[in-house]
């Protein structure tokens, strides 16, 4: 079973993803700051990163990458006017994808096409 | 036979004579054209031949010769007139002045008519007494004379002072000068009569005449500086010529050959040094005056020199203050400088702002309906069990509201964007075939459900490729074409892509009459329909912002905004887009035209990229 940590601001939609990551075969974990993004992924050595920019996702890109991991890592936001999603893709994110125009269903669907490269 | 004095007597009055000659004939030769020299010429040959008569008076024996003599010697009445003629002319001409005039003159001298008429005769001196004294006896005009006489004295004297009085510093000296000359000869005169003669030399009175040699000599230096003849010159020339006649005149008495030939030596000398001497005294003169006109013109070159000094002087001050001038300038400029950069930066501050305000803004408005989508969509995909048939409806109805919700956010966003110069137009060359056909594509099926035909009118010819943003450029046709099915109840939509040479442009609202069509070639995009058409008062309407009531149920998802945007895209692109419409129920064609060639602001945005 694939492991996705799931680092998002708004509640509703880590309700939303966490039932439709479920029910796709995920094993889901919750983080809700940095520490405990970084604890569950050493701990349970994620696949997956889906993390919003509010959350600092740049910045855990950055650290991510700079350790050398290579797990999969997708930045959500809304439409990028201040090019944070642009960074986050120079820094090593997979994919910036815009909350408003992916229901959870095609998120899911990115992410394992993702997986499969 | 007349007794006479010792030899010594008449030895003296020969040098006498010679200098009163000399200085006379020097001071004439000189400057010969001053009334004051000759004048001083003529008082210094009267004067000699006086004393030539008296001395000839005393050496003679022979008693007519004394008588001669005597009588010959009243030239000597003459010497008063000339000196006081000669003081008047003197003073005047010591200011420069020339007041001669003959009239004067003749007036001066016509005392002395009488005077030059009777004093030859037995008037003045009537005879002689006998052997040895022979003295004057004297005639009955003799003392008249002597009142003549010293009538002109007096007058030279009184013109002297009154003159004095007047002159001025320089003319002061001159007269000064004469003055002593006066005073020295009549001290000698009174020293030579009186006290000699009370201490037992009678004979001594003979050498009184001499006594004029100082007045000779004070005047002539009086005209010499005036005039300023060089003295030293004068006064070598004189005494060399002097030494010269006092050793040749000892020719007259020297017996022996010897003697004579040493005489003749030491004239020759004399001659040959005096000569050489005068030589050396002009040249030194010549130098001092060279030396005096160098110096002059030094003089004259150091003034020049301090004034072209304090010229300089100037120019560098004036050149200080334009220095200074400069650098109150150049901080100025910097000052100017600072505050533009300190202005630039605020701006760039500015600019970063308003990008982060509108990624705020846009977060926040997306932050609502962005759940409620994906909960519809989870929903009605049955993540949460199945959905009553009835209720299916209804969740689509409140995703389609949603929808708009969002759909309104990223129209506003997007035309905030367009206008701040916030919205990035990724420019590549396209085929505009290829996008007409991608939006064809996906509008048919929508088409099709509402038995609409949808056609799409390939070019015949290759289209020429433009520099353009391809998915903006789609979302604008896409606009069109979607909003074409959605309106058309039924009938057809065609879509249309072609060359053509010139712009059609038909502008509708105010503003876009100042707007120019498009120069040259255009690539044209039709979208025509068979629907309700447009009313001429909601087509000036279209594609303006928030566009109203029934101009805006033609915006595709009903903010208003949709066809302002597609208005915005293509203007950025160099375009023109407009609409045309015969009216109400005769359908309506929604035109886009873009320049084949790319518009110099592109070129120049893809430039500043790279």
């Amino acid at each position: 079973m694939p492991k996705i940590v799931i680092a998002e601001d708004d509640k509703f939609l880590v309700d939303l993803y966490q039932k439709k990551f479920s029910d796709s075969g995920f094993e889901v974990f919750v983080a809700s700051n940095e520490k405990e993004v970084f604890d569950i992924i050493e701990q349970e050595k994620a696949d997956v990163l889906l993390v919003s920019l509010i959350m600092g996702g740049l910045e855990i890109v950055k650290k991510i990458r700079q350790e050398g991991s290579n797990m999969k890592i997708i930045i959500t936001g809304y439409y990028d006017v201040t090019e944070d999603g642009k960074k986050a893709i120079e820094a090593g994110a997979d994919k910036f994808i815009d909350k408003s125009h992916f229901i959870p269903a095609e998120l899911v669907e990115e992410i394992k096409k993702l997986m499969e490269k | 036979m007349c007794s006479t004095p010792p030899f010594l007597l008449n030895y003296l009055y020969i040098p006498a004579i010679a200098t009163t000659v000399l200085l006379g004939f020097f001071i004439f030769y000189n400057n010969y054209k001053k009334i004051t020299n000759r004048l001083f010429f003529i008082f210094s040959i009267i004067i000699a031949l006086w004393m030539l008569f008296n001395m000839l008076n005393f050496s003679s024996t022979d008693f007519d010769s004394v008588l001669l003599y005597d009588k010959l010697s009243a030239i000597g009445g003459f010497i008063p007139a000339i000196f006081f003629i000669f003081v008047y002319f003197f003073s005047d001409d010591l200011e420069n002045k020339s007041t001669i005039s003959k009239r004067n003159l003749y007036l001066f001298l016509l005392p002395m008519l009488p005077f030059i008429i009777f004093s030859a005769t037995k008037y003045n001196v009537q005879g002689l007494t006998d052997p040895p004294e022979c003295e004057t006896i004297a005639g009955p005009l003799y003392w008249l004379f002597a009142a003549v006489i010293i009538f002109y004295t007096a007058g030279a004297l009184v013109i002297f002072f009154k003159k004095f009085k007047t002159k001025n510093n320089e003319a002061k000296k001159q007269l000064k000068i004469i003055l002593y000359g006066f005073s020295f000869s009549v001290t000698w005169v009174l020293i030579i009569n009186v006290i000699l003669q009370i201490f037992g030399f009678p004979n001594a009175s003979l050498l009184a005449p001499i006594g004029i040699i100082w007045l000779i000599v004070s005047i002539s230096y009086a005209i010499v500086k005036h005039q300023f003849l060089n003295a030293k010159l004068i006064a070598t020339q004189a005494l060399v010529v002097a030494l010269i006649i006092l050793i040749a005149s000892q020719f007259a008495f020297i017996v022996t050959t010897i003697n004579k030939i040493l005489t003749a030596f030491t004239l020759l000398i004399a001659i040959v040094f005096g000569w050489m001497l005068i030589r050396s005294v002009k040249k030194e003169v010549k130098r001092k005056e060279e030396l005096e006109v160098a110096n002059k013109k030094i003089d004259q070159k150091n003034v020049k020199l301090s004034s072209a000094n304090r010229e300089i002087s100037k120019r560098k001050e004036a050149l200080e203050v334009a220095n200074k001038e400069i650098s109150e300038r150049k901080e100025q400029l910097q000052k100017m400088a600072d505050s533009l950069a300190i202005a630039n930066d605020k701006l760039k501050q500015l600019d970063t702002a308003k990008t982060e305000f509108i990624g705020l803004v846009n977060h926040q408005l997306l932050h609502a309906p962005t759940p409620i989508k994906d909960y519809l969509a989870m929903l009605l995909e049955g993540s949460y069990g199945e959905i009553p048939e009835n209720q299916i409806k209804v969740l689509k109805n409140i995703n389609a509201a949603n929808d708009r919700q969002i759909h309104l956010t990223e129209d506003l966003m997007a035309v905030t964007r367009m206008e701040s110069g916030k919205m990035e137009l990724n420019f590549t060359k396209e085929k505009m075939e290829d996008i007409c056909q991608g939006v064809y594509v996906n509008v048919e099926p929508t088409a099709k459900e509402k038995n609409l035909v949808l056609e799409y009118a390939k070019p015949k010819t290759v289209l020429p490729e433009l520099v353009l943003d391809k998915s903006k450029i789609f979302e604008a046709i896409f606009n069109f074409v979607d909003n074409a099915v959605k309106y058309t109840p039924a009938g057809k939509i065609e879509l249309k892509v072609e060359l053509a040479s010139s712009s059609n442009y038909k502008p509708q609202s105010l503003e876009d009459q100042e707007k120019k069509a498009i120069a040259g070639q255009v690539v044209r995009v039709t979208v025509s329909d068979t629907g309700s058409g447009i009313s001429k008062e909601n087509i000036a309407q279209l594609f303006a912002k928030f566009s109203r009531k029934d101009a805006a149920k033609l915006n595709a998802n009903g903010t208003g905004l949709g066809l302002y945007l597609v208005k915005l895209t293509i203007e950025a692109h160099g375009g023109r887009t407009w609409a045309e419409s015969e009216g109400e129920g005769k359908g309506s064609q929604f035109i886009i035209e873009l320049p084949v060639k790319t518009p110099e602001e592109i070129l120049e945005r893809m430039a500043d990229k790279k």
